[in-house]
């Protein structure tokens, strides 16, 4: 059996400056296939529309994971089903940006705190107002897939520990800068795996307002995501909800907070 | 589950040349600048900061030490014996020193895994490197995304020699200012003026955003140069 688990809540910098939250999560679950996602819409000035562009991420991630065919692994080598999964993630966000931008074009109350040179760089890169992270898993036939762009957190779970999935280095972004889906580079930073769920007990996704309170990988397992797996396997939701909302309006840094959660439940599964 | 949330962390590394030459005045003022430092970044996290101060200072001669041997030191544990003057000035082991600390947490620097405030990194000398150039230990910084974004000061202290200064420049990368102190008597004024008015503006800031570090460097290095200018013209 899999339990999953999806929540995101405003931080309290977005409540005090009347900003509406710019994460994005949401989770999908049927007989084959369990999918979360968590978002992160960048938030500054120029990225005024990245409220939305964590949506779109989210949606586009949906969207082609739910018609994702685990049998093109039979056809295709492995780093080819990879890479057709970030392209069509990126494209179908690009639609929906496109479609967006289409349907309601910059207003000048929008664009009128920007700088001539901000202006410049959002004529040549309209698609930078939708700037925004994504991660995604999806638990399907015994397999993870795992979609990652830009900061926050995507961690495999085993035994009581987590680790990392992608191992970033030392020159990757720091300090607030990410890599982004508005990038033109997009498809170079964009990361995806496929893990075997027989060798971990699951997977947790967060954007960067939920984890960087904890500072370091062992204090935000020890101090997080074991409590909250915890929580979760007792059937707690209510509790995991409230301190999400608790982490980003009181306790945390002040950004936004998201999570998301797919694990395996062996006890669960035994009683059934 | 909220036992271990911390604020932001904001790293303060302070690079010192205390080679033979640095004996006498400049030491001193070194050494009282970091004390008063101290004191009013501790004044300045009680007061509602956004960020936990940690102070690192690397002192250089012969070789890199880390004072007291400290390195990440929270602002109101730090504490120190005066450093003195002696020996080379060789600023390549500094940059090596520099460079093993502005790494993750995870590969044993000091920087953290996740979030975290691009650091103030301030270097003061007042004479020739011993190794030249120091592009070899430049590259090895220049990889590091933290040092990428860090604010950068140099202090060239009395001394009017263009390698030295280039050197500085090159340390602080565009990413901050070279400021040249024509008398070791106003080195402490000056040190605290960077490091504290630094501290201040981007310990205030709210760094949710991406596009900020860039406005609040900006903002660091026009209010570090408003309050240089307002050191009278005489006391240079």
């Amino acid at each position: 059996m899999i339990r999953y688990y999806s929540k995101t809540s405003i931080g309290y910098s977005h409540i005090r400056e009347n900003k509406v939250c710019q994460d994005y999560s949401c989770s999908y679950h049927d007989d084959e296939r369990t999918i979360v996602t968590t978002c992160d819409g960048h938030g500054g000035k120029v990225y005024f529309r990245s409220h939305l562009g964590s949506k779109f991420a989210s949606s586009a991630t949906m969207s082609v994971l739910c018609r994702f065919d685990d049998s093109l692994l039979d056809k295709l080598c492995r780093e080819d089903v990879l890479g057709k999964l970030k392209l069509e993630i990126l494209c179908e966000w690009n639609a929906l940006v496109e479609r967006d931008i289409a349907q309601n074009p910059f207003s000048d109350e929008e664009t009128s705190a920007l700088s001539e040179d901000e202006l410049f760089r959002l004529k040549t890169s309209p698609m930078m107002a939708y700037g925004t992270t994504l991660h995604g898993i999806m638990a399907l036939s015994g397999r993870l897939y795992c979609v990652s762009l830009g900061d926050g957190g995507m961690f495999a779970i085993k035994n009581g520990t987590i680790e990392e999935v992608f191992k970033d280095s030392d020159d990757d972004p720091v300090a607030n800068v990410t890599y982004s889906m508005c990038q033109e580079n997009a498809y170079d930073h964009f990361k995806a795996e496929i893990l075997d769920l027989n060798g971990i007990d699951g997977a947790v996704i967060c954007t960067d307002g939920t984890i960087n309170p904890y500072r370091n990988i062992d204090n935000f397992n020890r101090s997080f995501v074991t409590p909250i797996i915890s929580h979760l396997s007792k059937g707690e939701y209510l509790a995991v909800d409230d301190f999400m909302v608790k982490l980003g309006t009181e306790i945390g840094i002040g950004d936004d907070v998201s999570l998301g959660l797919i694990i395996k439940d062996e006890s669960r599964n035994n009683e059934v | 589950m909220n036992d271990r949330i911390a604020k932001q962390r904001l790293n303060v590394m302070i690079l010192v040349d205390c080679s033979k030459s640095m004996q006498g005045e400049r030491i001193a003022q070194v050494n009282s600048a970091l004390r008063d430092i101290k004191r009013q970044l501790v004044e300045m996290q009680d007061e509602n900061s956004n960020v936990d101060f940690y102070l690192t200072v690397i002192t250089f001669s012969n070789d890199a030490r880390l004072l007291n041997g400290d390195k990440m030191k929270p602002i109101r544990d730090f504490d120190f014996s005066d450093i003195k003057g002696g020996g080379w000035s060789n600023l390549h082991t500094a940059y090596i020193r520099l460079a093993d600390l502005l790494k993750k947490e995870s590969r044993g620097g000091i920087m953290p895994d996740f979030g975290g405030v691009a650091p103030i990194l301030l270097l003061m000398t007042d004479g020739h490197p011993t190794k030249w150039p120091l592009s070899e230990e430049m590259a090895a910084l220049r990889k590091l995304a933290w040092f990428n974004v860090a604010l950068k000061y140099g202090i060239a202290i009395e001394l009017n020699d263009k390698r030295t200064v280039d050197c500085l420049k090159d340390f602080v990368s565009g990413n901050g200012d070279v400021i040249e102190c024509y008398d070791a008597a106003l080195l402490k004024r000056i040190i605290k003026i960077i490091v504290l008015t630094a501290s201040k503006v981007k310990s205030r800031s709210n760094s949710v955003h991406a596009d900020k570090n860039q406005s609040i460097t900006v903002e660091v290095r026009q209010k570090v140069q408003q309050a240089l200018s307002e050191v009278d013209d005489w006391e240079w």
